[in-house]
């Protein structure tokens, strides 16, 4: 036995070794953006840009480049041409695009299409909700765009907390973080193959195939019901003159024909996704959402 | 709990380390973690589905203890009839019923008005007719004296939910497993790297091959009237390969963590795509069922000790029952209709007893022409056959037959819908393995080499390639779970 569990620790660790190399080399793990604390608020790391990765081999690569503002763009948010008009869309990581080059981000795509007629910034950020959005409007964008336009899903609506505005964690990087930030093979493991997610998904519940079917169910239901459980105080100071994107199906209808604000569906007319393990817009996602966008403000400016 | 998912890893080795660290002293210790172990990992899908189980596990146990006294052949009959009545009785309600009464319900559209009764929604229970399949072999092996009932509770219970091969097979006979597991069990070094070596080239089959073809055949399948007849073929050709390694990569992780126990499981696929006729596929293909039905039903109503006329009907009962086992559909009546037809016009000519032996060495490690011509031929047979197997009706299987016979040009498919990259990695593995199925089966190259130095090589090239190749947030279910 002794000799097995030498044999099994020899091909683990020979194993490892091996893929440490390979994925370096190949450049095939993934890796968290570095965050900054920007005006008490937690952003991502000025300066810093580099290739996005995930999916099993690498299927999806990106170059994102963050801005000194905090935000993945090829624009500097402090440069103002006051000849333009100047366009905000603020969202999570569907608008922080990490899944596609930053130079084929939303903006430049919405720009190319209304032939520079306007400049885009995009306030995205993955994992924000209504109260990150609500937040970002009134500090970065109210009085300063010409149009202000937000991304709002179901579960946006729900949360009761913002994610990174005015959230100030410490930054100070821990003995653990730095060996997991510098080993590619357990990067690899839990950003690519979402290791920890399913660890704690293990330990949280004993799974049964009616407890699956329930679950389902009652995800379906939160699309349906989530009326009820939505963040009214965080809506109520939703400035009116924010215009609300949406993708049909992932916004509850009554909300939509409820609301105040301006709404603009996303239409998909050209296939916006690549991989099935991830459903963050390809950059025909992003041009079906700039097409939108460029749609509705068209219509405003020939309205005029 | 699947095999290929992060809590199989943590509960084998658990399992492991408590089966020859704590409970190895004791044989009834270990046989109990054996059921305590393999009901975990059934209850993991659904645990009131173990009720099934135990029950079934009861019911055959307790047949068993009254056949071994009883001498009488009625009462013997009697006994034999109520454990085939209840282990086809939980499969049939759990599995055909409603097949069978939306069957009825289309062949008479006025009883489905009048009858008052309608389709239940019945979820079906993993494995069933694999385990029941290897409890009525028990019972049927005591009635014909084949075998002694044991009296050992706990081992039979072993036997029934043995966790390696409870869900997918191979299906043992108790002959085999029921002897090892009343026998203690010594640790084996080689044994145990063995048994590693089959699970990684299982895993491999499983999540590098019929894993990464999945998306392409799921894609050509459900849209067929879209693609061209390349396409269409290569759809069929992959789902092939989907099948083929879906379930034997399932057959060799069940055999190899069975040997790290210490068992040793039945060969259940033997390079079922280097046959040379379909007779020989079939001496190669889910043996383990196969040789049930040869056993159990085939020679039972008469074998081939009866006429010829007998005897085709003899045939075509086993292969039309052995594709309803396969699914409550008639795609898979179908699929085995086609085997039988095959089938029996080999047994007619006669060709059905020949290449009983493997495929023919050649000088320069390449097949024989004459050979490699009667296995391509086989295998685009067993294809087509497939068709029916994969389509959701038998109208759908003609209509994708006549796509590809219809020879049109019209869309193609380059790209694996997973993750829209060209399908050029699946092509190198699929072709990949091919070869190196090809040099085992000629025996050119030993999978199993007790060389420690190119173990931990096999072993390591083997584990890197399925790491790299595990398929992003999702571990794919067994095809032969639903069965």
């Amino acid at each position: 036995m002794k000799k097995f569990i030498l044999y099994i620790l020899v091909v683990l660790l020979s194993t490892s070794i091996s893929l440490e190399l390979i994925l370096k080399v190949f450049h095939l793990s993934g890796h968290t953006v570095p965050t900054a604390i920007i005006e008490n608020d937690k952003l991502l790391k000025p300066g810093t840009e580099n290739i996005w990765v995930r999916g099993g081999l690498g299927e999806i690569r990106s170059h994102y480049k963050i801005n000194d503002q905090g935000w993945n763009s090829i624009l500097d948010y402090s440069d103002i041409d006051s000849n333009k008009i100047y366009v905000a869309i603020i969202g999570d990581s569907y608008i922080q695009g990490f899944q596609s080059n930053v130079e084929e981000s939303i903006g430049r795509q919405l720009e190319l299409q209304m032939n520079n007629k306007v400049t885009v910034h995009e306030y995205g950020r993955d994992g924000a909700n209504i109260n990150d959005y609500v937040q970002v409007y009134e500090k970065y964008i109210r009085g300063k765009y010409g149009y202000a336009f937000m991304l709002i899903t179901d579960k946006d609506l729900i949360a009761n907390k913002p994610s990174f505005m005015g959230v100030k964690k410490p930054l100070n990087e821990s003995f653990i973080r730095k060996l997991y930030n510098n080993i590619a093979l357990i990067r690899y493991l839990n950003i690519n193959h979402g290791l920890g997610l399913k660890l704690t998904e293990l330990f949280s519940g004993f799974p049964t195939v009616s407890s699956q079917i329930e679950s389902k169910a009652k995800n379906e239901k939160l699309t349906q019901n989530s009326q009820g459980k939505i963040n009214q105080d965080a809506l109520s100071r939703l400035n009116s003159d924010i215009i609300i994107l949406y993708e049909k199906g992932k916004l509850n209808e009554k909300f939509i024909s409820s609301t105040a604000n301006p709404t603009v569906e996303v239409k998909h007319i050209l296939t916006p996704k690549d991989c099935g393990f991830d459903s963050h817009w390809n950059v025909n996602g992003r041009k079906n959402c700039a097409k939108a966008i460029k749609d509705y403000i068209e219509s405003l400016e020939n309205g005029k | 709990m699947f095999f290929n998912s992060i809590e199989f890893l943590i509960f084998l080795t658990v399992v492991f380390f408590l089966y020859w660290f704590v409970a190895n002293r004791n044989l009834k210790t270990q046989n109990l973690l054996i059921v305590i172990a393999s009901y975990v990992f059934y209850g993991w899908w659904d645990w009131r589905f173990l009720s099934l189980i135990l029950f079934s596990t009861i019911v055959d146990y307790t047949i068993g203890r009254l056949l071994e006294n009883e001498e009488n052949i009625l009462k013997r009959k009697i006994f034999l009839w109520v454990s085939v009545i209840i282990n086809l009785g939980l499969l049939g309600f759990f599995k055909y019923y409603n097949f069978f009464l939306d069957s009825l319900f289309e062949l008479i559209p006025s009883l489905k008005t009048g009858a008052g009764f309608n389709s239940l929604n019945i979820i079906l229970p993993v494995g069933i007719s694999f385990y029941t399949f290897q409890t009525m072999s028990y019972t049927i092996d005591i009635f014909k004296r084949d075998l002694a009932p044991t009296r050992d509770f706990i081992a039979f219970s072993a036997f029934v939910s043995f966790f390696p091969q409870l869900v997918a097979g191979p299906i043992e006979r108790a002959t085999n497993l029921l002897p090892q597991i009343l026998k203690s069990r010594k640790f084996d070094f080689q044994t145990a790297v063995q048994g590693m070596r089959l699970m990684l080239w299982g895993f491999f089959k499983k999540i590098v091959i019929a894993d990464a073809l999945s998306p392409s055949v799921n894609e050509i399948f459900g849209h067929f009237s879209d693609y061209s007849s390349p396409t269409l073929i290569m759809g069929a050709v992959f789902f092939s390969f989907q099948i083929y390694c879906d379930f034997s990569g399932y057959s060799d992780i069940a055999r190899g963590l069975a040997k790290l126990f210490g068992f040793e499981l039945m060969v259940n696929f033997n390079f079922p795509y280097f046959s040379r006729n379909i007779a020989e596929f079939w001496r190669r293909w889910h043996i383990s069922l196969s040789t049930w039905f040869r056993d159990y039903l085939y020679i039972p109503l008469g074998g081939s000790r009866v006429g010829k006329q007998k005897n085709i009907r003899n045939i075509f009962i086993i292969f039309l029952v052995s594709g309803l086992w396969h699914g409550a559909n008639w795609t898979f009546v179908a699929w085995g209709g086609i085997h039988a037809i095959l089938f029996i016009t080999s047994f007619v000519r006669k060709s059905n007893r020949k290449y009983l032996d493997a495929l023919s060495e050649t000088k320069y490690w390449l097949p024989n022409l004459n050979e490699s011509m009667l296995v391509v031929k086989t295998f685009l047979t067993v294809t087509i056959a497939w068709i029916f197997f994969r389509s959701e009706s038998i109208n759908q299987a003609f209509q994708y037959i006549s796509g590809i016979f219809n020879f049109s040009t019209s869309t193609a498919i380059f790209l694996n819908p997973y993750d829209n990259q060209p399908l050029f990695k699946e092509f190198f593995y699929l072709i990949t393995f091919i070869i190196v199925e090809y040099l085992i089966e000629t025996k050119k190259i030993n999978l199993f080499s007790s060389n420690t130095l190119s173990s931990i090589f096999v072993d390591m090239s083997l584990l890197i390639i399925i790491i790299l190749n595990i398929p992003v947030s999702k571990s794919l279910s067994f095809i032969y779970f639903q069965f």
